[in-house]
């Protein structure tokens, strides 16, 4: 009888092991067709981009694609390597399957609340940017990179089940592309 | 006086009255996007952090990233020879795949090789002796793959490493010179005691 009720037990342990397995493939899966949805709609703006970030230490690429945030380590190799400092913009975040998108009336607030919503459950999309590729030459980042804080771009995010950006983020963006002056009002902007 | 107080009374009333009757502004509803959580514990949010998975116990900077100093370290083997011999002892094969090991774990590493000898003997003579000797083990590591290009010089009787090595001895030692990044650890209840024992 004891025996029984320890092989009913261990074989439940692993039926349970193996669904975990089984989802944690599925959700790795879906990230990595995620990010190839992203990369495709980034390439369609001209921007040719990389998911793996050790090729922004040959050179080989100037903005890499990642999922979270880069390692520490990662992100000191390329700072102790290029002596700068590596530009970390957040691109978007992957919506909650829930979300509806009521597509042209949608206000900015609605948008700002389905940011917000993603954002207690996923991960912010960032892109890693080499700034020594554009020493000397800050337009050029600039007009690479604006196109991607347009209205139609933020619509096809939005099209792909992405996050549109909020204006905040849209003016730290500027400010770090060295579009605009940061603001001094009421605080930092 | 009673008429005074009854007056003070309706104008009280009348002026809350009045405030009540103000429009009253509705406060602008702002939606929370920056993303406050940390989830890396490194003190900084995650909307100002550009690093993930800092060390929990190094300085971070205004980016949530750690400061990291490349350090030198090294590691000797020390392969030990009969007199006036350049075989090398069977028992000190053993170090070959450890040095190889040593090797593998670490990228950019270079080998510095330094012979001695016993202080008998002319020193010209010690010299070629240590050299053998050296060829020798350069020779096993080749063997064993090692890149020709990642053994650096031979020292003969190298004053530093001989002083470090307190006495002249029948022997060849390896050094292998590696670089480890560390991160500068920031300040605990044990640091000055650990700073001091390090001294």
């Amino acid at each position: 009888m004891k025996n029984n009720y320890s092989r009913i037990v261990l074989e439940s342990a692993l039926i349970f092991a193996a669904c975990i397995s089984l989802w944690s493939q599925l959700t790795l899966a879906n990230s990595t067709e995620d990010l190839t949805a992203l990369v495709n709609l980034l390439d369609e703006q001209g921007i040719s981009i990389s998911t793996n970030p050790s090729t922004l230490l040959g050179e080989e690429s100037v903005v890499v694609l990642s999922q979270g945030q880069l390692t520490d380590r990662q992100v000191h190799i390329y700072n102790d390597k290029y002596d700068g400092q590596l530009l970390a913009l957040p691109l978007t975040i992957k919506l909650l399957d829930e979300s509806v998108i009521n597509g042209d009336e949608e206000t900015a607030q609605e948008r700002d609340k389905l940011f917000a919503m993603a954002l207690t459950q996923g991960s912010m999309v960032y892109l890693y940017i080499n700034p020594n590729h554009f020493k000397g030459s800050v337009n050029v980042l600039s007009d690479m990179l604006k196109p991607l804080l347009d209205g139609d771009f933020q619509d096809k995010l939005e099209d792909s089940r992405f996050a549109a950006l909020p204006a905040e983020y849209i003016q730290q963006w500027s400010v770090s592309i060295g579009d605009v002056e940061p603001e001094y009002a009421g605080g930092y902007k | 006086m009673k008429t005074i107080n009854f007056l003070g009374a309706v104008l009280s009333v009348v002026s809350l009255m009045a405030c009540q009757a103000a429009e009253q502004q509705p406060m602008p509803e702002r939606v929370q996007v920056q993303d406050l959580r940390d989830d890396d514990g490194d003190g900084v949010a995650n909307a100002r952090d550009i690093c993930a998975a800092s060390p929990v116990d190094s300085i971070i900077d205004n980016n949530g990233c750690a400061q990291w100093d490349t350090e030198e370290k090294n590691q000797d083997f020390v392969f030990e020879f009969d007199y006036d011999n350049d075989a090398i002892n069977e028992n000190d094969l053993v170090l070959f795949p450890q040095i190889i090991s040593v090797l593998e774990a670490h990228s950019n590493t270079s080998i510095l090789i330094v012979g001695d000898t016993s202080s008998e003997g002319a020193d010209s003579y010690n010299q070629a002796l240590a050299l053998r000797r050296a060829d020798m083990v350069i020779e096993k590591l080749k063997q064993y793959g090692v890149d020709e290009s990642t053994i650096g010089e031979f020292v003969y009787n190298d004053e530093l490493l001989t002083n470090i090595m307190k006495k002249r001895e029948r022997r060849t030692i390896v050094r292998i010179v590696y670089y480890v990044k560390q991160y500068e650890p920031k300040w605990n209840i044990y640091t000055v005691e650990s700073q001091r024992n390090e001294k």
